[in-house]
């Protein structure tokens, strides 16, 4: 069987007859964007990989009880998404200052031509000093290409909240990148 | 028209699509809205040049050792799984209700008062009765799902095929 030409749902369904091949199949189409999504979450804290790999192994567990009413990938994402989430929530309880930590916003600089991989710094930077709800909800529909619904389903939050998130993170890091080139 | 949203300008970004009518002719008209759907592409743009995260080439790696490692996911095994789906609604309720009998048959002779059993005058026990009893047996050792019953059932007959 050639997983490679399967769809999400497809592989679903043969993960849960125990084809663990699939699995690597749902690995490798999403890997990248559910480690975009968990590093952008956690920002600065370390553990992106531990939840990228902790999301496919309650997919594999759950796969006998996946109904694909959603899309496998929103899925994906919101299992990401609740794990960093218990994260930082683990994070805080331990005293770790996260707030601190992530609510220093670069300093605006004056105008200037930056080569790429400053210019991809900076806004790295700008991302991870947004709330973490922002940062989250950012990421998915910047680099994710979710609408507003598909971001609240993989979030959890209602839609007029992702909306509000979304105007405040985005006039946020307009603020915060003006000037760059 | 009143001034476009934020979201309605983030929208027109998010789908990389023209303004709706409405929309554009206020745009051509409203030099503050032009200015702040500039200023959001300027930043959608900015934001599309941090590029691809880089993969750790041992990630897929730990996935896959970590649910070998933990075992199968909790579904039905392969060949209970193919005959669930092929015996149809009739069949899988069927299924249901055997299971369920011989389930409460188990569980009450396991639970019957003891004491001596009779059989039947004129009635010997078959070899065919002493093997549905070894499988009972196994079925009371523990709570068995239908897709358990059901792999115990044909597995013997899989074995069999494939010799």
């Amino acid at each position: 069987m050639e997983y490679g030409q399967q769809d999400d749902a497809e592989l679903m369904r043969a993960l849960a007859r125990g084809e663990t091949a699939a699995l690597a199949e749902l690995v490798r189409r999403y890997q990248g964007d559910a480690l975009a999504l968990a590093r952008r979450t956690l920002a600065q804290t370390d553990g992106a990989e531990d939840v990228v790999q902790e999301a496919y192994l309650r997919v594999y567990h759950s796969a006998g009880r996946y109904r694909p009413t959603a899309k496998f990938s929103t899925w994906l994402y919101r299992i990401v998404v609740n794990l960093c989430y218990d994260r930082l929530r683990s994070l805080k309880r331990r005293g770790v200052a996260l707030d601190e930590q992530l609510a220093a916003p670069p300093a605006a600089e004056a105008p200037e031509i930056l080569h790429a991989a400053d210019v991809a710094r900076r806004v790295r930077e700008a991302i991870s000093a947004l709330p973490p709800r922002q940062r989250t909800a950012l990421t998915l529909h910047r680099y994710q290409g979710l609408s507003h619904a598909e971001v609240s389903q993989a979030t959890g939050w209602s839609v007029s909240a992702i909306e509000s998130l979304l105007v405040r993170a985005y006039q946020t890091l307009r603020r915060q990148l003006v000037g760059l080139k | 028209m009143k001034h476009a949203s934020d979201r309605e300008l983030l929208d027109m970004l998010a789908a990389n699509r023209h303004a709706p009518e409405e929309l554009a002719r206020h745009l051509d008209q409203c030099a503050e809205c032009r200015r702040r759907l500039e200023a959001y592409a300027g930043t959608w743009d900015l934001l599309g040049r941090v590029g691809r995260d880089d993969i750790p080439a041992e990630l897929a790696e730990g996935i896959m050792r970590a649910a070998e490692r933990q075992g199968r996911p909790a579904g039905r095994s392969g060949v209970a799984a193919r005959l669930w789906a092929s015996v149809g609604p009739i069949g899988r309720a069927a299924a249901v209700i055997v299971a369920a009998s011989t389930a409460g048959f188990a569980v009450g002779r396991f639970t019957a008062p003891a004491g001596p059993r009779h059989t039947p005058a004129g009635r010997s026990v078959t070899s065919d009765e002493v093997a549905q009893a070894v499988f009972l047996d196994e079925l009371a050792t523990a709570p068995l799902g239908i897709s358990e019953a059901l792999s115990m059932a044909t597995e013997p007959q899989g074995e069999e095929q494939e010799r």
